[in-house]
């Protein structure tokens, strides 16, 4: 009976709820019309742009990458041309635009997806040829905020802030003067950038980041600040605080960037210059091109470095007939020649796959590690350069103090037929003639 | 019966409920799509896919049709035009010739989709193609035409003018697209009506889950026509019956030859269910159609390949 008694008292319940039937409407047009407005009102600013748009892009959730910076003018058909800071490691030239599409499309929120291949949008996020997407970007950002000078977007995978600010000059002039900058900055292979007070922010050798070491201390805790190139300076990807300073914005001006938005932590106006520097050891890359002494042994020949890859290698030739990759690190001025592949050789009836293997010739060993063998620093008077061989510490107990190139039958060091092909005992020094 | 009492009046009290709520729908759909506008290509694709056969060709990369658990990348459009040209000549069409019009209407997928990059696995092997529940095929790989291929511009600069084609590699342009795709095809005509059982007895125990661990020929010694064949029953059934399409006479005789009297008489065997089966369930003539297909790999110069 009990139970029963309970019936009209939910039936009394349900009749109530039921005629209570009034939900105020918080928004005047349903969920799917205002999806449909921000899609159009996205791309109406995507296209409202008459000169397009200069985009601060940062690939990787890590930022690790830095920023890579494009510009891209979006029409109403559905077309996307763009050009970018990439361009010289994808078509070697800015001024080649690619025209690709884009679409416009709601998913959890409005998401514009550059939806057909485009060799700069998407230089960040193809696997091919790796067998990972290496730089972990993306090309679907998910619209946040904007008007007609500034547009937000947020990278889907990643959640990087993308930020698209109205140009006043076409794509490819704005793009121009970026890597003219950016090449103008890399050619003085700066160490990093020092602050009035002190405070340094050593560069990435290759992407754009800066480190930060709030104690001064390069061994102890460290901030990294990614930051991307405009066509005046460059710009963080947030705002950083460095030594009580608060800044964002650089312009470059002879060798040091200077702020353009320092603000104290009381909030007033700063001055904050951040000037290239060097460490003393400091050699330029295109010192080093040209014809060299080798003194092997006390044999001299003349051997030339040519550009391999600009600011991280070379090409010598040659050690022991062969041509061979020798690194260059900004950081010392030192030069490395390590453990590597140096083509096919033929010897005999067999065709053999050439390997530079570091050497002890007084231990009688030899080795097939990657990164062992010699590193090269400057010990020549005045402007000379007289570069010294010396093992890199790196094999255990052995010591690099020769070569010898070793040819395996398979393309497979360490297994397999081996035989020595080329031996050269006790390098000493490389002369800049 | 109290029970029963209860539920009654619940119902009537529930009933009322829905009925006081009264709204009027609105005559506007809530699907729309007014931003996105068609391109002279979705025109094409429209009259050479979607009409004819019922398929919807996905060049424009969607992350919802794409597998999320591999970083893709789209394909180039003009990629995506070859192949859409390339798969409606090399695959469409001969089913076309040998059997009726709506051969392909009724029984290719609903969904054809082009990828630009590959898709990677953890095992260093690569994803080409896929097959979805009959209804989708997923083509990879569709920038790596840029290697197999050169694209003549008529005004050397953009396709504005109209292009032509010349494929410098047609065997990898025939491995990487064709055969995937009629390999991917016939999962679709399996996975609809299954082939006779007796086919998988044919190399019973040989099936391995590594297939990248043996050579091509150790597979061919094993009755199998490709290394990936001895992945499992249905993609042995699936690679016979592609390469059998896709490779020339001289080039499947000298398969055959390879595997030797054992994996030879395994491979003929297992051919022979194929056609069987292709004859029995499709009314489709196994030889008849090769015949076709060799002599439009032997037109394929003579395509329009910018008519568009």
């Amino acid at each position: 009976m009990k139970k029963l008694f309970l019936i009209p008292i939910l039936a009394l319940a349900l009749t109530l709820s039921a005629c209570v039937n009034k939900v105020e409407e918080v928004f005047d047009v349903p969920a799917s019309e205002r999806l449909e407005q921000c899609m159009i009102d996205c791309q109406k600013l995507l296209t409202s742009a008459e000169h397009g748009w200069m985009i601060q892009y940062y690939p990787s959730s890590s930022k690790a990458y830095g920023g890579s910076t494009y510009a891209a003018k979006f029409e109403a058909n559905g077309d996307v041309t763009v050009t970018g800071d990439v361009a010289p490691n994808v078509t070697g030239d800015a001024s080649k635009t690619i025209t690709s599409h884009y679409s416009i499309n709601a998913s959890s929120s409005v998401v514009l997806t550059f939806d057909t291949f485009n060799d700069y949008i998407h230089y960040w996020a193809d696997p091919d040829p790796y067998s990972k997407n290496k730089f972990e970007g993306d090309f679907e950002w998910a619209y946040v905020e904007g008007n007609a000078k500034q547009m937000v977007f947020r990278g889907i995978r990643t959640d990087n802030k993308i930020v698209f600010t109205a140009l006043d000059t076409d794509i490819v002039s704005a793009i121009q003067q970026v890597v003219d900058l950016k090449y103008s900055v890399n050619d003085r292979l700066y160490m990093g950038f020092r602050m009035a007070d002190g405070a340094e922010l050593y560069d990435d050798a290759i992407y754009s980041v800066l480190t930060y070491y709030p104690d001064g201390n390069t061994q102890g805790a460290y901030e990294k600040i990614p930051y991307a190139y405009t066509p005046t300076g460059i710009t963080f990807y947030e705002p950083a605080t460095i030594n009580g300073v608060t800044v964002q914005n650089f312009n470059w001006v002879e060798g040091s960037f200077v702020a353009t938005d320092a603000k104290t932590a009381s909030g007033a106006a700063a001055e904050v210059t951040i000037a290239g520097f060097h460490s003393e050891e400091f050699i330029h890359y295109d010192d080093f091109l040209g014809e060299w002494e080798l003194n092997q042994n006390g044999t001299i020949t003349t051997v030339t470095m040519k550009e391999k890859v600009r600011y991280q290698s070379y090409t010598l030739s040659k050690i022991g007939g062969f041509d061979v990759e020798v690194g260059y690190s900004k950081t010392d001025g030192s030069l490395s020649l390590t453990y590597q592949y140096v083509g096919r050789y033929k010897s005999g009836s067999t065709n053999y796959y050439a390997y530079l293997c570091p050497w002890d010739a007084n231990a009688g060993y030899l080795c097939w590690t990657a990164g062992n063998g010699f590193v090269l620093n400057n010990i020549g008077e005045g402007d000379q350069l007289v570069m010294e061989f010396k093992d890199n510490g790196k094999w255990g107990s052995y010591t690099t103090n020769s070569i010898l190139f070793s040819g395996w039958v398979n393309n497979t060091p360490g297994t397999g037929t081996r035989t020595n092909l080329v031996r050269l005992t006790y390098f000493k020094t490389l002369t800049k003639k | 019966m109290k029970r029963l009492f209860k539920y009654t009046l619940l119902a009537v009290f529930s009933l009322m409920a829905v009925a006081c709520s009264e709204e009027e729908l609105s005559d506007q759909s809530v699907i729309t799509n007014s931003v996105n506008q068609e391109t002279e290509f979705d025109a094409w694709l429209e009259q050479n896919y979607r009409a004819p056969f019922n398929i919807r060709f996905l060049y424009r990369y969607e992350d919802i049709e794409t597998d999320m658990s591999y970083d893709l990348v789209p394909a180039k459009e003009i990629y995506s035009r070859i192949i859409a040209k390339m798969v409606r000549f090399l695959w469409l069409d001969p089913y076309t010739e040998v059997t009726n019009a709506h051969f392909m209407r009724s029984h290719s997928p609903r969904m054809m989709q082009v990828i630009g990059s590959g898709a990677y696995n953890q095992n260093n092997t690569l994803l080409l193609g896929t097959a979805e529940g009959g209804q989708k095929i997923t083509l990879y790989v569709g920038n790596w035409l840029e290697r197999f291929m050169t694209i003549h511009y008529n005004n050397n600069v953009d396709d504005t003018e109209g292009y032509w084609v010349e494929i410098l590699d047609p065997d990898q342009v025939n491995y990487y697209y064709l055969h995937t795709i009629h390999h991917e095809f016939a999962h679709i005509l399996h996975q609809k009506k299954m082939y006779p059982l007796d086919f998988n007895t044919i190399s019973q125990g040989e099936y391995v889950a590594q297939w990248t661990s043996i050579s091509e020929e150790e597979a061919a010694k094993k009755g199998f026509v490709s290394r990936y064949g001895s992945s499992a029953q249905t993609e042995d059934f699936v690679e016979v019956f592609s390469y059998y399409l896709t490779w020339s006479p001289e080039v499947w005789d000298a398969k055959v030859a390879q595997g030797g009297a054992v994996g030879g008489d395994r491979i003929r065997r297992k051919l022979a269910i194929v056609k069987s089966y292709m004859k029995d369930t499709w009314g489709i003539d196994m030889d008849e159609l090769r015949a076709v297909l060799a002599r439009r790999y032997a037109e394929i110069d003579r395509l329009d390949w910018s008519d568009f």
